[in-house]
């Protein structure tokens, strides 16, 4: 399709059913609040795990810098997007991914943790990381995600265990929710210890087993 | 990364798009705003003139959408209701309401608008961060 003249919201709409980053420009412009910012951004990130899984096959070898480079690759998809993503950001620590967004005037905050799943206490860890030391669970950076890379088989599994293994560590305060996006994913909320607010994670796999038999 | 002069935007646009017709699209629109620091009104296809006929309006969505964005921002979009030849600015509340509704307030007459999304043009003018550099 070809542009001419003035550029509608229908142009735009058009044109994004033929580019998926195109497809949320409209709707980054039309962020107020930071729902708008939050139901954007996993629209986003889900898009960017879409591609990245497409390419998991590149990302078999042994490698220990591999958990950064998915990371990195993840940010450098949402600046494309327009976000001021970083990576290993100084943020009360160093977070592995920290996404602003200040077209308002005011900084809606996003924080996740990146695991490679070696083991469930290592995403504990991870998980420990993003709620207790980096957020402080203000209006303004109320959620935060974690991202798996799983190369293991069974992704569902993983994130079934997952989910049973959080629920093990918080018998009464964790409240789960499905994602209703992706079924994968899911969401946990439990009390910010700082803020004494809700701060809820989306916790986000990435499928990247790779072993074809043909 | 905090922007203090040209030079960082163009190392930001090398850092995020390397040598891409994105990229080359980037700098061009950021040429042309540090020329004109007080415009107010530009439009889509005065950046499709400006970058030729080279490039996909695809790449130059990308391009203007990553401008719009919070990493450099460069520029600001705004939206307007062309009625005829009348010009109306529509806040992105109006927007967002019409987009429930399915239809938008006439900013004049109060008459439900039904296909306002061919009728609402984006337009966009330089940031004050823009107009410093």
């Amino acid at each position: 399709m070809e542009i001419h003249g003035d550029l509608t919201i229908s142009d735009l709409e058009k044109a994004g059913l033929f580019n998926k980053y195109v497809a949320g420009f409209i709707e980054r412009l039309k962020v107020e609040t930071y729902d708008d910012f939050i139901s954007r951004l996993y629209k986003d990130i889900d898009e960017i795990i879409i591609d990245i899984q497409s390419g998991a096959r590149y990302l078999q070898n042994p490698d220990n810098k591999k958990e950064d480079r998915i990371t990195m690759e993840i940010v450098r998809l949402l600046r494309r997007s327009g976000y001021d993503a970083s990576h290993d950001t100084d943020h009360r620590g160093h977070s592995d991914l920290h996404v602003k967004s200040g077209l308002t005037g005011e900084d809606f905050i996003w924080l996740g943790e990146a695991k490679i799943h070696n083991s469930y206490d290592y995403l504990w860890e991870g998980f420990n990381q993003l709620t207790t030391r980096y957020s402080t669970g203000d209006f303004n950076q109320a959620e935060g995600g974690m991202l798996i890379y799983i190369f293991r088989k069974n992704t569902a599994s993983v994130m079934s265990k997952w989910k049973e293994h959080l629920q093990t560590k918080y018998p009464e305060d964790l409240q789960i929710e499905d994602c209703q996006r992706r079924s994968l994913s899911f969401y946990s909320s439990l009390c910010h210890e700082a803020s004494g607010l809700p701060f809820r994670v989306r916790h986000m796999p990435l499928i990247l087993y790779f072993n074809p038999q043909d | 990364m905090l922007i203090m002069n040209r030079d960082d935007v163009t190392a930001m646009i090398k850092e995020d798009w390397g040598d891409s017709p994105q990229s080359h699209i980037c700098n061009l629109v950021f040429q042309y705003l540090l020329s004109r620091k007080k415009a107010k009104h530009i439009t889509y296809h005065r950046f499709k003139v400006l970058v030729g006929v080279n490039y996909l309006d695809e790449q130059i969505l990308e391009a203007i959408n990553y401008l719009c964005g919070s990493r450099v921002n460069l520029l600001s979009a705004k939206f307007e209701f062309i009625d005829g030849e009348r010009v109306f600015p529509v806040e992105v509340g109006d927007v967002k309401e019409a987009d429930s509704s399915g239809e938008l307030v006439h900013p004049e007459t109060g008459e439900l608008v039904k296909n306002y999304k061919e009728k609402v043009s984006i337009y966009f003018e330089p940031t004050d961060l823009a107009r410093r550099l």
